[in-house]
């Protein structure tokens, strides 16, 4: 690592920023709302307009009354705690810097976890040598972890509560494969996943790649006169990828992941300190 | 009494007025919550809750002098007198009851945003009391309104005049009045205290026809 930030690659790769999300209810929400409220004021709609044709008691007007009212408020209370709302939407953007000459990756997120429901919540990163940072409004920065030793956002939230974090790991992980020959630098994609988006570094062409499917690997050269001789030059292989390295989990709820994890490599960095470095 | 009061609800129930508000208050909070969940965006904004029962107040200040206008059987003083002399009853005991109903179909159709009412409370992550205290202010209204549109209805020939009287004067005191359990209170005081007057001078003041009848 040290390494990689003394040869300036590491201060050339694009750092992350907290996704946008915009105001109001969640996507995964509003549908589920917009729904219950028209399937609630067609039934009460419809009571009414029968009740009244059909010259209905008044005791049976108030029990169909007060039973749609009743079934409504269970439906929307229901809201965030059945089926597929139950879900812990988490909005990241991530960054995965593989390490050369290791198996581990470092990992820097940045999110917004969207909660569904009014409850306590405990999202976890599931690695050991991991941190996440929380903003709270009584300090500047809040890190937890649980009784496990895993860093957690943790608290009690309301439904389409928003918690923002950032969140660094080192993760036994490389989706990307590369390889030096002479003038020749092979990536290939060793994820289960598609990367798409994939780019060689400046002074390699071709520059841009596109899609890269797993186990497929692509070649470029360095270009006349740019190959070791230079300085810092960035990633030597970047790409992008949908699914998040590593999912949050929370104990009781699914959580679902969006949003881009770049995937950088860098070259071998030549080290000019003592091992002690 | 309990004839009367259930002679004015069915007579609420098959009134296209009373439904028609309780579909226009489902649509409106339904849409202020898809719009507006999270808060409206002000500077010291209030919580979801807060807003929420705001704007439920204000669209009940406006609509229920309309629904109790538009309701009841018994809209006018000479109804209170033909009912007294055809049921051998006080005319006090009619007004009882016409109060009674009309409380009873407000606080009906107040209760029909009681769904989006908990979506705020569970949005504005607040105890249930805290809802429970917005939904007793919003009844305190109902009280309130109730007690405000039967006078006006009642001492008043024009039932026309008679709404915008008792709109005016809800919606004058509704912005004197903080939302939330202080006003509640307040406006329970007062309609209460509304509904007791016009009881107590029911005997003498609807015995008999007016003279334009």
């Amino acid at each position: 690592m040290k390494g990689l930030d003394a040869s300036g690659d590491l201060g050339l790769t694009p750092q992350v920023s907290r996704p946008l999300l915009a105001r109001g209810l969640p996507q995964a929400l509003t549908p589920v709302l917009a729904a219950t409220s028209v399937v609630y004021l067609v039934a009460v709609t419809m009571a009414g307009a029968v009740l009244r044709a059909r010259r209905a008691r008044l005791s049976l007007a108030v029990g169909v009354y007060a039973s749609l009212t009743l079934a409504a408020c269970g439906a929307i209370a229901g809201i965030g705690r059945v089926g597929s709302t139950r879900a812990v939407h988490l909005h990241h953007v991530s960054l995965l810097q593989q390490l050369p000459g290791t198996d581990d990756s470092v990992l820097t997120m940045r999110g917004i976890a969207e909660f569904p429901a009014f409850d306590t919540f405990s999202l976890r990163l599931p690695l050991a040598d991991a941190m996440i940072a929380t903003a709270s409004p009584t300090t500047t920065t809040d890190q937890i972890v649980d009784a496990e030793g895993f860093p957690v956002v943790t608290g009690l939230f309301g439904m389409a509560g928003r918690q923002s974090f950032a969140g660094e790991a080192v993760v036994r992980l490389h989706p990307l494969s590369i390889s030096e020959h002479g003038r020749q630098v092979d990536a290939a994609n060793e994820s289960g996943v598609t990367l798409r988006d994939c780019r060689f570094g400046r002074g390699l062409s071709p520059g841009r790649i596109g899609t890269l499917a797993p186990g497929q690997s692509v070649s470029a050269s360095w270009d006349a006169g740019t190959a070791e001789d230079e300085g810092p030059s960035g990633p030597l292989f970047s790409c992008a990828m949908d699914e998040a390295p590593v999912p949050l989990t929370e104990t009781s709820r699914p959580v679902v992941m969006h949003g881009t994890t770049t995937v950088v490599a860098y070259r071998q960095p030549v080290l000019n300190g003592t091992p002690g470095d | 009494m309990a004839p009367l009061v259930w002679r004015e609800l069915m007579a609420a129930t098959r009134t296209p007025a009373t439904w028609m508000v309780v579909g226009v208050q489902i649509t409106l909070l339904a849409l202020y919550l898809i719009v507006w969940g999270d808060g409206v965006p002000l500077v010291d904004a209030r919580p979801v809750l807060d807003q929420f029962v705001t704007t439920q107040w204000v669209f009940l200040g406006l609509a229920l002098p309309w629904a109790a206008a538009r309701c009841g059987v018994t809209r006018h003083r000479d109804d209170v007198a033909r009912l007294a002399a055809f049921g051998a009853i006080r005319p006090a005991t009619v007004v009882t009851g016409v109060l009674l109903a009309l409380t009873t179909m407000l606080l009906a159709i107040t209760l029909g945003g009681l769904p989006f009412a908990i979506l705020a409370q569970q949005i504005s992550a607040a105890p249930v009391s805290q809802l429970a205290a917005a939904e007793l202010s919003l009844f305190a209204l109902s009280v309130f309104v109730s007690a405000t549109t039967a006078a006006c209805m009642l001492m008043l020939v024009n039932r026309l005049f008679a709404w915008v009287v008792a709109s005016a004067v809800t919606l004058g005191v509704l912005a004197l009045l903080p939302p939330g359990l202080i006003g509640g209170l307040t406006l329970l005081v007062l309609g209460v205290s509304t509904g007791a007057l016009l009881v107590r001078g029911a005997d003498g003041r609807f015995w008999y026809l007016s003279e334009l009848s």
